[in-house]
């Protein structure tokens, strides 16, 4: 005999999300689980829909001994009410995860399938959406990661506040005891008190900013869990929702750790294959000889025109549509690749120098992993310094550009001799390739023995003192 | 207290004044003179004298920056400003008519100092002219350059200058 379906109230889950739990309950939980407004067995409740907060407290205030499962993106959970039965689950989490907490919160439904609703999904929809899937992910990763440095840097600022409060009122007291100090005292304390006003400013702008990239999470999320169903069209939902939510700030948002470059199971994981990606497109482009021709590629409604000279691109997307397109890989069938009779001039878009191009949209699809054919064991060659203050900047690159225009260095003594996170050196690898700057030297060049380099304590401190002492990270 | 010296030089209009002041903690002290002839048609009001800069590092550490235009008249100076040298930041303007023999003859010029420290090239004013390109540099200058961070510079952004500081201390080889 069935038993009663339990009974599940839901606060401030999306929409979208209550739709999916309530199919979900049905076909791949035998209908154990219903939701329900009233009376409920089970609560579950977003944490990060800050306008249902209020509702959701008052809920829980009412009831805080009903069991309660909450998610969220925030690791710590730092706005989950005080309650006496509940179970904590970090987004994005499959709806897997729901069931077997509603089952050790509620008692095992009478009939226990062990489906894994997101992979049967994903089977079904075949691998293009599993990749979809994976990418939205990162970008709910990404939304994360800005959400929790935005947090940090909301933080930061009011520190700052705070210490600039107290040194102005360190000077206001020295001005009244110096009396012949009087007036430029007064001065400073009038800048320090403008510039604490900017200070918080700053901080409710970084708070907005969490909260916008919090939603973003959210929003990607759902379009990882949604990939299962869609097709192409999805990358440039996908695009839109990284466009529209995610605060383009971070173009080299990437923490991944370091591996055991030793491991050849851990080395194909960093694998991908460039000619998928929007990358490998503008590069066959960029190589091959049109003659006069102006070429351009489109996906989908993004468009790329190419100079005669192939030196200069038109492109009609932002920068954080470009950077989302970049991070997917494309399918032929939505690329074109077309002459253009038009002339140069009357073609409206943002002009970006090919190297600058090709530089951004490699290092946004490997999203530092390895290009398929590359050596980590031979020692790599700089031609010459790149144009660092045209091409984007990010953590080291400096670093490895001055070692190796002197010392051809193979990438994993790179990492090693530099002391430096491996996700830069193989950045900095791919950013080059993409140029034409790097290139692979005879294993006969490289050192007989690699000795780690001493860092310079002058060089560092000459550095901060002009970036400013929040960009301590990077050594010499 | 230990002493340290970046020098700055290129032409006449190439920016050197512009880039001790951005970098500079202090006030840069002008000590403008009276230009030549010759100078004054090609800038009016520039230095021909020395720009002075300087970075307080610690308490006991400090970057001076010089700014020499590094015509000929000064060549007496530049044994003194090399002591302790930490190298070169020449600088190029891409508006004039021959940078390529810019950069040829002010690294003979500076030659024997750069043999002992290093040096960064920045072109300025790429931005007035676009042309010749970073590109174009290399496939002139070839081997003369090839090992020597060169890079397009506003020497009015304070960034640029970081990143062209950045590149001369990691060109030096580590201690
Ligand atoms: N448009 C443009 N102007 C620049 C650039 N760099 C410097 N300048 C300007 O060029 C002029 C000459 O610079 P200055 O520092 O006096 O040159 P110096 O003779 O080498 O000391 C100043 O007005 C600067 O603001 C640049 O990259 N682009
Ligand atoms: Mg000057």
């Amino acid at each position: 005999m069935m038993r009663e379906p339990a009974k599940i109230k839901v606060i401030s889950l999306s929409g979208w999300r209550e739709e999916k739990l309530k199919s979900f309950f049905q076909l791949e939980c035998d209908g154990a689980y219903e939701i329900i407004s009233e009376q409920a067995d089970l609560l579950i409740a977003d944490l990060d829909n800050f306008q249902d907060h209020a509702q959701l407290t008052a809920f829980t205030d009412k009831h805080p001994d009903l069991p309660t499962i909450l998610v969220s993106f925030d690791t710590e959970f730092t706005r989950a009410p005080q309650l006496s039965n509940v179970s904590l689950l970090k987004k994005p989490y499959q709806l897997n995860e729901i069931k077997k907490l509603l089952a050790s919160m509620l008692g095992a439904p009478e009939n226990q399938e062990a489906v894994t609703a997101t992979m049967a999904l994903a089977e079904s929809a075949g691998t293009r959406a599993a990749d979809v899937a994976a990418l939205a992910e990162a970008a709910a990763d990404l939304a994360a990661i800005e959400s929790t440095e935005a947090r940090a840097a909301a933080e930061e600022a009011e520190a700052a506040v705070a210490s600039v409060v107290r040194e102005s009122v360190e000077v206001a007291a020295a001005a009244s005891i110096e009396g012949s100090n009087v007036a430029k005292e007064t001065a400073d304390v009038v800048i320090a008190a403008k510039i604490a006003a900017a200070a918080t400013a700053a901080a409710s702008v970084e708070a907005d900013e969490a909260e916008a990239a919090v939603a973003a999470s959210e929003i990607a999320s759902e379009s990882a869990a949604a990939a299962a169903e869609v097709t192409e069209s999805r990358i440039e939902v996908f695009s839109e929702t990284v466009e529209s939510s995610l605060k383009y700030k971070s173009p080299y948002p990437y923490k991944r750790a370091d591996v055991d470059l030793s491991d050849p199971k851990e080395v194909e994981k960093l694998r991908y294959d460039s000619s998928k990606f929007l990358y490998g497109y503008l590069a066959k482009i960029a190589i091959q000889d049109d003659g006069e021709e102006l070429v351009g590629l489109t996906i989908d409604k993004a468009v790329f025109i190419f100079s005669s000279d192939k030196k200069t691109v038109k492109i009609n997307l932002s920068d954080s549509k470009l950077y989302a397109l970049s991070s997917v890989p494309i399918y032929d069938e939505s690329a074109n690749i077309s002459s253009r009779l038009v002339p140069w001039g009357t073609i409206v878009g943002k002009e970006y120098p090919i190297k600058e191009l090709l530089w951004d949209t490699a290092i946004w699809a490997a999203r530092c992993r390895l290009e398929l054919a590359t050596d980590l064991n031979k020692p790599v060659a700089l031609a010459r310094w790149p144009n660092m203050t045209r091409l984007r900047n990010f953590p080291h690159a400096a670093q490895v550009a001055a070692l190796w225009v002197k010392q051809p260095t193979s990438l994993i003594d790179t990492a090693s001799v530099l002391d430096i996170p491996q996700r830069d050196v193989f950045s900095f690898y791919v950013a080059t390739q993409a140029i034409g700057e790097s290139y692979y030297v005879a294993d006969t060049t490289k050192p007989a023995s690699v000795t780690k380099r001493k860092k310079s304590g002058l060089f560092s401190r000459i550095l901060e003192h002009l970036k400013g002492t929040d960009e301590t990270d990077e050594e010499l | 207290m230990k002493n340290y010296k970046i020098i700055i030089s290129g032409p006449v209009g190439a920016g050197k004044s512009t880039a001790v002041r951005a970098l500079s903690d202090i006030d840069v002290v002008d000590t403008d003179e009276i230009a030549s002839d010759e100078t004054k048609i090609m800038k009016a009001n520039t230095t021909v004298a020395m720009d002075y800069g300087v970075l307080n590092i610690s308490d006991n550490e400090r970057v001076h920056l010089y700014g020499t235009p590094g015509q000929e008249r000064f060549d007496f100076m530049w044994d003194i400003l090399s002591q302790g040298g930490l190298g070169l930041v020449l600088l190029v303007s891409n508006a004039y008519p021959d940078p390529f023999d810019d950069i040829r003859s002010f690294l003979q010029a500076f030659g024997e100092f750069i043999g002992k420290t290093s040096v960064v090239i920045g072109i300025t004013k790429t931005d007035e002219k676009a042309s010749p390109s970073i590109d174009d540099y290399h496939t002139e200058l070839g081997d003369l350059i090839r090992q020597i961070p060169v890079f397009e510079v506003d020497a009015r952004d304070r960034v640029d200058l970081v990143m062209l500081v950045e590149a001369l201390l990691l060109s030096l080889e580590p201690e």
